[in-house]
């Protein structure tokens, strides 16, 4: 879904719109509820309670943004977000093997120029100043919105190369309850459950996964003598994830709202082909509460949010105790937005955040305090253009990172009845503020400097239907940019030989992007299909001698080019689901000399549903890699050949 | 139908799609060097770099440089045997025709036939390894077997690549030293040094010597030098401060009579590593505070100046024409070798693998 058609409330009686909302309402059964509600229809139609947070569209005209909805994130349901982006969308994920450690590449920055965002406030690890992928399950998220380029403006600290923003699942109306259990290769077994309740006054949403492998795959080992074919050792994990949402309607115009998400992830760490196992385990915990209030008025609305976010990290391995890290955040937002006019917006808010550190590394509790406050403004001069200017400026400990602007335009080009030619584009000033880790490891660097990025980009995005009333719509996106990172952070040995982060370098990326989307129904017959490219292009271009990086060749763990082909097919109760992702090849070290060759990955899945009164049942089958390739996505990890998993799903409404 | 044309589209895309990524990966690219060495040309002129890689990552290497032709190749291992070292490239030990390189996270000592670097066996059942001492066909690997306990010296029949019997030593020895059928094993989060009959593979006596030994060298006199660097101890639990911390120092005895007339040398300050020795027994080289120092074998004070102001992640020496080799680099790309004259100036560099820290020549 792209964010134009999002929000904007003059554009909801479109056709174009209506189209989509009817295809929106088309979903595979056992995709979706039993009975539909994306988060803007649901919005539309039934003015009861608000579940669902704004999407991020609403300011951020000229950018672009993938989206996973809940029909590609179906065949992932016992994964994780990382393996739903891997594999739907050309996005970098760079992982140490199933399961484990999973940090995303936006646009060639690392996954600290990443933010992850749930309910508008950041997950990133305040310590590492990234997120683990693989331990944000798919179950306990709706819908993943993938904002592409710098917007710090919108989100904070670390929106660089993009940001992650996880939408939670409505509930539909009604009572409704729904299972799932999986069982797949290498000792993969899954459970999860949900269940909903929702009238025009409360909705409240319960949700619960875990899941467990054994992840004894088969791999290829080079050694003395020719290719040795051994399990895998020290690879087994076990995660869990419970969600619990209520949102109460307390007046017309007062609603609030309660969250919480609870992870745990025990997992084995995956000992690099040919090293030592040393039995490394790490324990990952993460609760996240929320309480929101939102009052509406006549002219605009007053939120208030203040969230608790704690975050567990316990590694050891047979050389080493265990080593603790506990963080805790605890971060309020305040904003009220001002609908002066149904084509002109302003949004004004400020956030607070207290950062309290007891890991074993600082040697002592560390207490931060950072503020913020920011600007959104939606200007729509026609209805043919669009506008957004947004700004934030925060403050931190001893530094004050750069005011963060971002100014966007959507300009509709071309209009007929059946199509849409827009251009759009967006220049952004982003920051990162330094890392806990970087601030305060006994060899950290108090002084760092705040990470700024600069950035622009412009592109086109087409939109059509074609044939009989919708029976195809197509949409097509593309988008070039470039990025610039400066005081890119770097860990170097100083002066007594110890590693400390310094502010070393300039870093610049640029690219293209394009995605397409095809959608086609007959009867019941449904077909979608989506194909994405990046090729991007990342290097450092300027630096200091201390840093011994080359500059002027591509980074590390950065493809050239990235692409995925999507297709989900649905017909009466069966449905086809295949994505194939394709790598270039990556270079494993700064120095671009040794690189891991291209691979392309296969999933597909095939399921039925049946209807029984108020009983929906659906069997799926999934085949992972199904060509059989033995490929690295980190040097020397190991990744399973050919698997599959039998999923059976039960929901009564 | 036009279902089924729609069906097909997507599979042309991926096609399209794989033909760009998979038609245009780099050029198989070695060192910009200016030329191969040729094996047949390997007599005695070849220096080994060896490079740690990168830690959890079995990407470390042996680089081969050979000085009459100043040609230099990263990987011969990978280019030969289609597979890298290890985890952790510690050090390499030259013995005959073969080379022994210890792979400290591989948990194994990987047997190459020189010059040709093409695989000859394998050492397993090793424990965290980190040297190789070679008598005869018997070699002495120390490990470390784990953090915080006794390490210990497995000894190798070097013609069948086995492990023969190993023998306790003190915590995390280091670069062991063989003389008159003694092996001298420094315990370098101990004070010791552990002395054991080569013949017998008994431990002779153990030593103590001061905080932290790391590494010997045998002087011109018949004299053996113990660098010490001194030991910091911290809480084990929160909040991790420095309990104690002692200072380095270098010690000199007499292998005849080890525990009289030692000359002991203190630093100001913990952390000398590294001892190395001048082909002709004059001079020692070390590693201290960011710099390398050389110190007559005959002085009785440690030097004040010193001879490289570098950070050098290792040295080494020529036995043959006493050119000093330092490594550099940072652990995320290639590093680099110093080439530095006697009296520390230097002289050229080429590229070698990731994390360059310890030589061996032939």
């Amino acid at each position: 879904m792209y964010a134009f058609f999002s929000l904007a409330r003059p554009l909801r009686q479109r056709g174009l719109l209506l189209t989509w909302l009817s295809l929106s309402l088309q979903l595979p059964a056992w995709a979706q509820a039993p009975r539909p509600a994306p988060a803007d229809t649901a919005r539309h139609l039934l003015p009861g309670v608000q579940v669902q947070a704004l999407r991020p569209a609403r300011y951020a005209a000229g950018s672009r943004f993938t989206t996973l909805d809940s029909v590609a994130l179906a065949p992932y349901q016992a994964g994780t977000v990382a393996d739903a982006l891997s594999a739907r969308s050309p996005l970098y994920v760079k992982t140490y093997g199933p399961g484990q450690l999973a940090s995303i590449s936006i646009r060639g920055t690392s996954a600290r120029h990443t933010a992850v965002l749930w309910h508008g406030f950041s997950l990133n690890f305040p310590t590492l100043g990234e997120a683990d992928f693989a331990l944000l399950p798919v179950a306990s998220v709706g819908r993943i919105d993938v904002q592409h380029g710098p917007a710090a403006a919108l989100y904070g600290t670390g929106a660089m190369g993009g940001a992650v923003v996880l939408g939670a699942q409505a509930a539909p109306v009604g009572t409704q309850v729904s299972g799932m259990v999986e069982a797949g290769s290498f000792g993969h077994r899954a459970l999860s459950f949900q269940g909903s309740q929702r009238d025009s006054s409360v909705s409240i949403r319960t949700g619960f996964m875990h899941r467990t492998a054994q992840n004894d795959f088969r791999y290829a080992a080079p050694e003395l003598g020719g290719t040795v074919w051994r399990r895998q050792e020290n690879a087994a994990l076990n995660q869990s994830s419970f969600t619990q949402d209520l949102s109460l309607r307390l007046s017309a115009h007062d609603e609030l709202l309660g969250a919480l998400w609870i992870t745990s992830a025990d997992r084995q760490i995956q000992p690099a082909i040919g090293s030592a196992n040393r039995a490394a385990r790490e324990v990952d915990q993460s609760a996240r509460a929320l309480l929101g209030y939102r009052h509406q008025h006549r002219r605009g609305e007053t939120a208030v949010r203040a969230a608790w976010f704690g975050d567990l990290i316990d590694y050891g391995d047979n050389s080493m105790r265990t080593s603790h890290s506990r963080t805790q955040n605890r971060q309020a937002q305040a904003e009220h937005t001002f609908q002066a006019a149904p084509n002109l917006g302003l949004r004004l808010g400020a956030e607070v955040q207290q950062l309290v550190a007891d890991v074993d590394g600082y040697r002592r509790r560390i207490e931060e305090w950072r503020f913020a406050g920011f600007g959104l403004l939606r200007y729509d001069p026609t209805p043919r253009l669009r506008l957004t200017l947004n700004a934030r400026q925060a403050a931190l400990p001893h530094r004050r990172p750069p005011l963060a602007p971002t100014l966007g335009a959507e300009w509709e080009l071309w209009r007929t009845a059946a199509q849409q030619l827009w251009l759009k584009g967006n220049v952004a000033r982003s920051y990162r503020a330094p890392t806990l880790n970087e601030r305060y490891w006994p060899t950290g660097n108090p002084n760092l400097l705040p990470e700024t990025g600069f950035g622009y980009e412009g592109g086109l995005h087409h939109e059509a239907r074609w044939g009989r009333i919708g029976a195809i719509g197509t949409e097509v996106d593309v988008t070039a940019y470039r990025l610039l990172v400066d005081d890119w952070v770097q860990w170097i040995p100083n002066d007594a030989g110890q590693w400390s982060p310094r502010n070393l370098r300039q870093v610049r990326t640029q690219g293209l992007e394009f995605s397409g989307q095809l959608h086609y129904a007959a009867g019941r017959y449904q077909l979608t299909g989506r194909l994405g490219y990046a090729f991007t292009q990342a290097q450092k271009v300027s630096g200091y001698a201390v840093d011994e990086d080359p500059s002027g060749v591509q980074l590390a763990y950065v493809p050239l080019h990235a692409g995925n082909v999507a297709v989900d097919q649905s017909w009466r109760g069966w449905t086809l689901t295949s994505s194939l992702a394709l790598t270039s090849y990556r270079y494993t070290d700064a120095s671009a000399t040794t690189f891991l060759p291209g691979y392309a990955l296969l999933n597909a899945s095939a399921g039925r549903t049946f209807r029984v009164q108020r009983w929906q049942l659906t069997a799926l089958v999934q085949g992972y890699n199904l060509t059989n390739t033995a490929y690295q996505n980190y040097a020397f990890r190991a990744m399973p050949l050919r698997s599959a998993a039998l999923s059976l799903r039960a929901s009564w409404y | 139908m036009k279902t089924f044309s729609l069906l097909r589209t997507a599979p042309v895309f991926g096609l399209a799609l794989s033909g760009l990524l998979f038609s245009c990966e780099p050029k198989k690219k070695e060192d910009p060097q200016p030329q191969q060495p040729e094996p047949q040309a390997i007599r005695h002129d070849s220096v080994y770099v060896v490079n740690e890689g990168q830690f959890g990552t079995p990407n470390g290497s042996v680089s081969l440089y050979i000085k009459s032709t100043k040609a230099s190749e990263k990987d011969p291992f990978l280019r030969v045997n289609s597979r890298t070292l290890g985890d952790v490239v510690q050090s390499m030990s030259v013995v005959g025709n073969k080379g022994y390189v210890v792979v400290n996270n591989g948990n194994k000592v990987e047997v190459v036939n020189l010059p040709d670097f093409r695989s000859a066996g394998v050492v397993t059942g090793l424990a965290l390894p980190r040297y190789l001492a070679a008598d005869n066909n018997k070699g002495f690997v120390t490990e470390w077997v784990a953090y915080g306990q006794t390490g210990r010296v497995s000894i190798v029949d070097l013609r069948t690549n086995a492990v023969t019997t190993t023998v306790p030593v003190g915590k995390l020895p280091e670069q062991p030293l063989l003389l008159n059928g003694k092996l001298y094993v420094p315990n370098s989060d101990e004070n010791t040094l552990t002395v054991i009959n080569t013949t017998s593979n008994q431990v002779e006596t153990t030593l103590s010597i001061a905080d932290g030994p790391n590494s010997l060298a045998k002087d011109a006199a018949g004299n053996i030098w113990v660098l010490c660097s001194g030991l910091t101890r911290y809480n084990p639990v929160p909040p991790y401060n420095v309990l104690s911390s002692t200072p380095g120092k270098l010690v000199r005895l007499n292998p005849a009579a080890p525990t009289t007339g030692r000359l002991e040398l203190p630093f100001a300050s913990g952390g000398a590593t590294n001892l190395q020795v001048s082909p002709d027994g004059q001079q020692l080289y070390y590693r201290y505070e960011g710099a390398v120092y050389r110190m007559s074998a005959a002085a009785t004070a440690l030097p004040t100046t010193a001879l490289i102001r570098r950070r050098l992640n290792g040295i080494g020496v020529d036995p043959t024409d006493g050119t000093l080799y330092g490594g550099v680099g940072n652990y995320t790309t290639d590093g680099r070798t110093v080439r530095y004259n006697t009296s520390g100036a230097p002289v050229d560099s080429f590229s070698v693998g990731i994390g360059p820290s310890g030589f061996s020549f032939r």
